[in-house]
């Protein structure tokens, strides 16, 4: 990889100072061309990653619509407080992975590193209310469609409220397991010293990721507890 | 091309990524604390049921939530516009379909919404189950 550490003419010949080895690709003519470049497809990512919850919302809106009553009367036997906890999780982590970057790039590896763990503690804490009351719900018979069993919510519509919590949050929940695999894999690289002042674009997107898993349930809490 | 290599020449070094140590965290404990205190809004509110005005406000709390992490969490604010358009036009399309489904459900001829759970159910519901809204939409299929 002798070419890609070669800076290309009419660049700065100093761009790849500290940048550990191997992170240009060889078709990118500096490393300023890269970050856009990589960035750029980061978004259009997001961009389908909002556009596959937007299908769910859809369908939220539907039903909805067609059940008002089912859907605040099923909404009033979630845990209000378990969910309003796992929102302040959320959040609490989206900050601290914002900190992580900023730390990663004024070179501050082992508060980054220390911001990433608390992350991925916050991603695991957040499942594990998630999975509690998932449990009550289970236990309660309030399951999606043709299995409901719920006895204190009868209108009709109501099972439908509960496939689609279960789908929303189901696949929210997977998005935070695939953020938190991402967060640990870069942990472990920047506690190997690969993010610092002259490049943290690796880190970058991954926060973003975790930051979209946040935006998803800014949205997911109010409309699927405060109805 | 090692001739041209001056590292005691800064001025020449367009920083890699951003101005490393200038950069500040105080937006973003800002950033967080607003976020924190609109989640104790949101439910504050939520609780409350104000019917018609709910669900708005609800979202409206929600948008600006995101918008501040749009914005500062995700550098959406220092970095190039590109990125927010691509947010943007995300975002206009997924509202465009929640927005054409919605009048499409809002404007149908009401009999044709289906009167009971969409599934049905495989256990016995209790007798009230039966309730709901049926006997409103027989009535209005009968005229």
């Amino acid at each position: 990889m002798s070419s890609a550490a070669t800076p290309a003419a009419g660049h700065d010949p100093h761009e790849l100072d500290g940048v550990p080895e191997g992170i240009l690709a060889h078709h990118y003519s500096s490393l300023a061309a890269q970050n856009e470049a990589v960035r750029l497809g980061m978004w259009l990512f997001l961009a389908t990653e909002i556009l596959l919850f937007a299908g769910l919302f859809a369908g939220y809106a539907i039903y909805r619509f067609q059940f008002p009553e089912a859907f605040a009367e099923a909404s009033r036997h979630l845990d209000l407080s378990l969910g309003t906890l796992n929102t302040f999780v959320l959040i609490t982590s989206s900050f601290t992975v914002a900190m992580a970057i900023h730390f990663a790039r004024t070179d501050r590896k082992n508060l980054a590193v220390a911001c990433l763990i608390f992350t991925i503690a916050c991603a695991l804490g957040f499942l594990g209310i998630k999975s509690i009351e998932y449990m009550h719900k289970f236990q309660e018979g309030a399951l999606p469609g043709p299995y409901y069993a719920f006895k204190e919510v009868t209108a009709p519509g109501a099972p439908m409220y509960f496939t689609i919590y279960f789908l929303t949050t189901g696949l929210h929940a997977v998005h935070v397991i695939i953020g938190m695999s991402v967060l640990i894999v870069l942990t472990f690289k920047t506690a190997n010293g690969r993010f610092s002042s002259k490049y943290y674009t690796g880190l970058e997107l991954g926060g973003l990721y975790w930051h979209l898993v946040d935006l998803v349930w800014i949205f997911l809490f109010p409309l699927l507890y405060l109805i | 091309m090692a001739e041209t290599y001056k590292p005691e020449a800064p001025a020449h070094r367009p920083a890699a990524q951003h101005d490393a140590h200038e950069h500040s965290a105080t937006p973003y404990v800002v950033v967080w604390l607003v976020l924190c205190g609109l989640t104790l809004l949101t439910v504050m509110t939520g609780k409350q049921h104000l019917g018609a005005i709910a669900l708005p406000l609800a979202i409206a709390i929600a948008t600006t939530k995101s918008l501040l992490v749009l914005l500062f969490f995700m550098h959406l604010k220092e970095q190039k516009g590109i990125y927010g358009m691509i947010i943007f036009v995300s975002v206009l399309f997924a509202l465009l379909l929640m927005g054409m489904t919605i009048t499409d459900v809002a404007t149908r001829f009401k009999p044709l919404s289906p009167a009971g759970a969409p599934f049905g159910s495989r256990v016995q519901l209790p007798d009230d189950a039966e309730g709901g809204d049926k006997p409103a939409l027989e009535k209005e299929v009968a005229h």
